[in-house]
């Protein structure tokens, strides 16, 4: 190998990839499916900030929290009072009566008493810090919407309760005591004079407080780690184009051994990205399990229960399991069908339906609620797909559901690319016997009406996502396998493969690292149909009422909440993205295929 | 072949040992349920009925013998009898069952062939043309479309909310007995447009991108060329020379095609209602009624089996050249 730094030489030979990869840059189909493909990820990656109940800003005042906290705080520590008094004998009695429990529950109920037991307090301390943690929740809620003297109070509760803490495991009785008296005085405190004002009202002093607006970004407070993690690599991948070439060009000096040397520690720093981000994420943002929700901030600002100064919602203002029983099965906003008057009827229906056809009696109307946040009543944005029939917003539902069914696309092709792999490369270099029961066993697969067969499994193992993508898995790799076993055959006498025998490689490495890099081609061809597939038979499946059950719905779980012909919508649209999806992944492996046989190109 | 066939069975036989829960218990259990039994009879009658619904399918054996009891009855082309319905064979219903399914799928793969090779050829005699993108790309379209998504789309457009062109339930009317032999024909006719359209549309966009590649190869092969030089008619190059050449792969497609119709109407047939094999697959594995789902599944791997046999022997007959390999 000729050092490319030192001597230029004639020009580089491309390998194999970039033969492929220089094929694949001139087509529009791909780069145009491709490009979609990764917006339609982004879609279901960053769903939180597209779709969410919750605002991405919020600035201003919640009333509801607040009272809420004010008037926890002094049962909180009374409670604490009469746990730190008991001291070790209450510890003690309240592990016995749990332990106690246990053997009257039923094997459900003794699994999520068997989760309560991982993070239960396993001493004094941790027994009174449960209580201490609930208190400091409040302390945070009511200390961002007070002025600094008022803070002063809570501050002090707060050295009172962390004393009696210490008091009671140190067991001093009469620090004890001190300090019960100490946070007694600063919780009747809380009671009495940090009453809530009333908005625009005056503070009547001694008695009630004005509550100040804080600054806050739910949105971003909601996230889990893994969503953080998911977002990040999901801007990695899809700047790639950008930085890629930047990297390739500047930084390596468009040598293509060196980029092609530099393939690797790319494929790690990528990696690597996802977790530094998340921790990154909860180093500044923290994790937010300490938000104390007592109705959503959308519902209490339309309650009046919330203020806000300064307040920015996602494009589609709803939550994706937020209900209104008041527009169920509404069709989409922007059809004269669904306009409705101020009462809550259709127009469409003129007076008809303000009577009772049976008993002439006029229906009093249902006015439709409109939230803070929501477009009015009949703008064409309100519900652009339509309602189900709990008045969820479908094209919400979309969005979230875009996860689903785009992860088990991915993860039973993965599980089915590894199984075939295996399979195949095994079949394929070791011959004689091996392969000739091993492509029994492919020809038995290959035999089966596959999708029964995945109907019968998932039906046995009960519907999950899980049970879903490993039954797509285990009986869709006999295709992967063929053509894995069909390159090996072919490479197997190359001298590239020769040589590495005669030298003494372990067959698992001249497998693994220099026959199947030069197998992959038609893999991933295979690979891309099989993300295809695995979409439409997870979609199938639920159709046929053995899709998932989550909170969050698939594209065809979405799809059969209604069987009824007059909600066309319902039907319409998710098949709409199921198709979409297939046919931009259909898209992109045609133009892989082309790209790796020539011989097809002109065709 | 044998050794396939056995591994087939096999696997059928395994995969059922996965189901959940204890078919005994819930066939006896239905049988108190629907009546048959007094209510007051009580709980030592719900026992004897479950040790004789265990005795009875021989759910006490061990499995190897279970398997090979099951084995000698397929031998015999016995199915057993349904578990919710003891009186009813398996191996009947399946066949009225496949009176059904077998002439639909028929049907609507000869249309899918007379569709799809006037389409393929058109396209690759024009390659490149404006026609010839526009119908690869509607036929690239077509092949992307889920096919119970197909068919709901065309009862939302054609049934009783849409145009109100076709019946969408079932393959008879209400009152089809009181018709005419003409009016049952018309009658069975009329509700099966839809079912073949949605099964068709697949075929169709299958083959024809088969025929059309198919096509262009041999448009490039040196006989068409020598056809062309010695001045015969582009017509007569085309469907002589090159159409009956490129017909072969497509032909012999037709052996594979035939199974994966019959297999994959289960959802089809649940959509439309019709009666057919996957329906009364797929309503077996509802209830549970395992000999019913061990009888469609093992019946269409062995008909994909001899497909593929069919397959090898059809494309031997239509190329003589493959005898001289």
């Amino acid at each position: 190998m000729t050092d490319a730094r030192t001597n230029p030489g004639p020009p580089e030979s491309k390998d194999y990839w970039d033969l492929v990869f220089g094929q694949l840059r001139r087509r529009t189909s791909y780069k145009l499916g491709l490009g979609l493909l990764t917006l339609l990820y982004g879609v279901a990656v960053f769903a939180p900030f597209l779709a969410n109940d919750l605002p991405l800003v919020f600035e201003g005042t919640r009333y509801d929290q607040y009272r809420s906290a004010q008037r926890l705080v002094p049962l909180i520590s009374n409670d604490l009072i009469s746990k730190a008094r008991q001291g070790e004998l209450g510890f003690s009695e309240w592990r016995a009566a749990e332990d106690a429990k246990r053997s009257t529950l039923s094997d459900g109920e003794l699994e999520a008493w068997l989760d309560r037991q991982a993070d239960a307090p396993q001493d004094l301390r941790g027994w009174l810090g449960v209580d201490r943690r609930s208190l400091e929740l409040r302390l945070v809620t009511m200390r961002r919407q007070l002025a600094i003297e008022h803070v002063a109070t809570l501050d002090t509760l707060a050295e009172a309760a962390d004393a009696l803490v210490n008091a009671a495991v140190s067991a001093d009785s009469a620090a004890l005591e001190a300090q019960a008296a100490a946070l007694q005085v600063s919780a009747d405190a809380v009671r009495s004079s940090l009453r809530a004002a009333k908005y625009g009202a005056e503070p009547e002093a001694g008695r009630s407080v004005p509550l100040q607006a804080y600054r806050s970004h739910p949105v971003l407070e909601s996230l889990g780690l893994l969503e953080v993690a998911f977002m990040a690599l999901w801007c990695v991948l899809a700047s790639l184009p950008l930085w890629g070439r930047f990297v390739d060009k500047l930084w390596l000096g468009g040598s293509r051994s060196r980029i092609r040397a530099a393939r690797r520690p790319k494929l790690i720093a990528v990696l690597l990205v996802p977790p530094i981000a998340a921790a990154l994420f909860a180093a500044v943002v923290g994790v937010s399990d300490t938000e104390l929700e007592t109705t959503t901030l959308k519902q209490a600002l339309s309650d009046g229960k919330a203020e806000a100064v300064e307040l920015l919602f996602p494009p589609l203002a709803y939550g994706m399991p937020e209900q209104n029983q008041t527009e169920t099965f509404r069709p989409p906003t922007w059809t004269r069908a669904a306009e409705k008057d101020a009462e809550g009827y259709y127009t469409t229906e003129g007076g008809s339906a303000r009577v009772d056809p049976a008993t002439g009696i006029p229906v009093r109307g249902n006015p439709v609620i409109v939230r803070e946040g929501e477009a009015e009543l009949n703008a064409g944005t309100r519900h652009m797909l339509g309602t189900d029939s709990l008045g969820r917003d479908m094209l919400t539902r979309m969005v979230w559901g875009a996860r689903i069914s785009l992860s088990v696309g991915l993860v039973s092709t993965v599980l089915l690319v590894l199984i075939g792999i295996l399979i195949g490369s095994i079949a394929g270099y070791f011959g004689g016997w091996v392969d000739s029961v091993l492509s029994r066993v492919i020809e038995i697969f290959q035999c089966f009406p596959v999708f029964f067969l995945i109907l019968i499994v998932v039906s046995f193992l009960g519907p999950s996502i899980l049970n879903i993508m490993l039954a797509i898995g285990l009986f869709r790799w006999t295709g992967v396998a063929r053509l894995v076993r069909g390159e090996f055959i072919r490479l197997r006498n190359q001298e590239f493969v020769v040589a590495s025998e005669a030298l003494g490689v372990p067959s698992r490495r001249t497998i693994f690292r220099q026959m199947l890099p030069n197998a992959m081609g038609p893999v991933l061809v295979a690979a891309t149909f099989a993300v295809a597939s695995g979409i439409l038979t997870e979609s199938a499946l639920s159709f046929l009422g053995f899709g998932v059950q989550l909170p969050v719905p698939s594209w065809g779980s979405l799809l059969v909440e209604s069987r009824n012909p007059e909600y066309w919508w319902i039907q319409v649209f998710p098949g709409v993205a199921i198709f979409v999806t297939v046919m931009l992944y259909n898209l992109v492996g045609e133009a892989v295929r082309d790209a790796l046989d020539p011989r097809l190109k002109e065709a | 072949m044998v050794p396939t066939m056995i591994g087939i069975t096999l696997l059928v036989f395994l995969v059922m040992q996965l189901a959940p829960g204890d078919p005994a218990a819930l066939a006896s259990a239905g049988d108190m349920s629907s009546g048959s039994a007094p209510a007051s009879a009580g709980q030592s009658d719900t026992q004897s009925a479950y040790d004789k619904f265990r005795e009875r399918f021989h759910l006490d054996d061990p499995l190897h013998v279970q398997y090979f009891a099951w084995l000698g009855n397929l031998a015999t082309l016995d199915f057993g009898v349904e578990f919710h319905d003891p009186s009813q064979s398996v191996s009947e219903e399946l066949l009225r069952r496949l009176r059904i399914t077998v002439p639909l799928a028929l049907l609507s793969s000869l249309l899918s062939y007379l569709i799809a090779i006037p389409l393929g050829v058109f396209s690759a005699v024009r390659r490149g043309s404006l026609a010839d993108k526009l119908s690869t790309a509607f036929v690239f379209l077509l092949y992307s479309l889920p096919t119970f998504w197909v068919g709901l789309m065309l009862i939302l457009a054609f049934g009783a909310t849409g145009f109100d062109w076709f019946p969408v339930i079932g393959l008879q009317g209400k009152d089809a007995a009181d018709f005419s032999a003409w009016g049952k024909f018309v009658d069975i006719a009329w509700h099966c447009v839809l079912p073949i359209a949605t099964m068709t549309y697949g075929g169709v966009a299958y083959l024809s991108r088969q025929m059309r590649a198919g096509m262009l190869e041999t448009l490039r092969q040196d006989y068409v060329r020598t056809a062309t030089a010695k001045g015969l008619s582009k017509r007569a190059v085309i469907y002589k020379h090159a159409l009956r050449n490129s017909l072969i792969p497509v032909i012999t497609i037709f052996a594979s095609l035939l199974p994966i119709l019959v297999g994959g109407s289960v959802l089809i047939e649940s959509i439309f209602n019709i009666p057919g094999m996957g329906l009364y697959a797929f309503e077996g594995l509802l209830v549970r009624d395992y000999p019913v789902v061990m009888a469609t599944v093992t019946f269409s791997a062995v008909m994909t089996l001899l497909g593929f046999l069919l397959s090898d022997v059809l494309y031997a007959l239509v190329d003589p050249r493959i005898k001289h390999d």
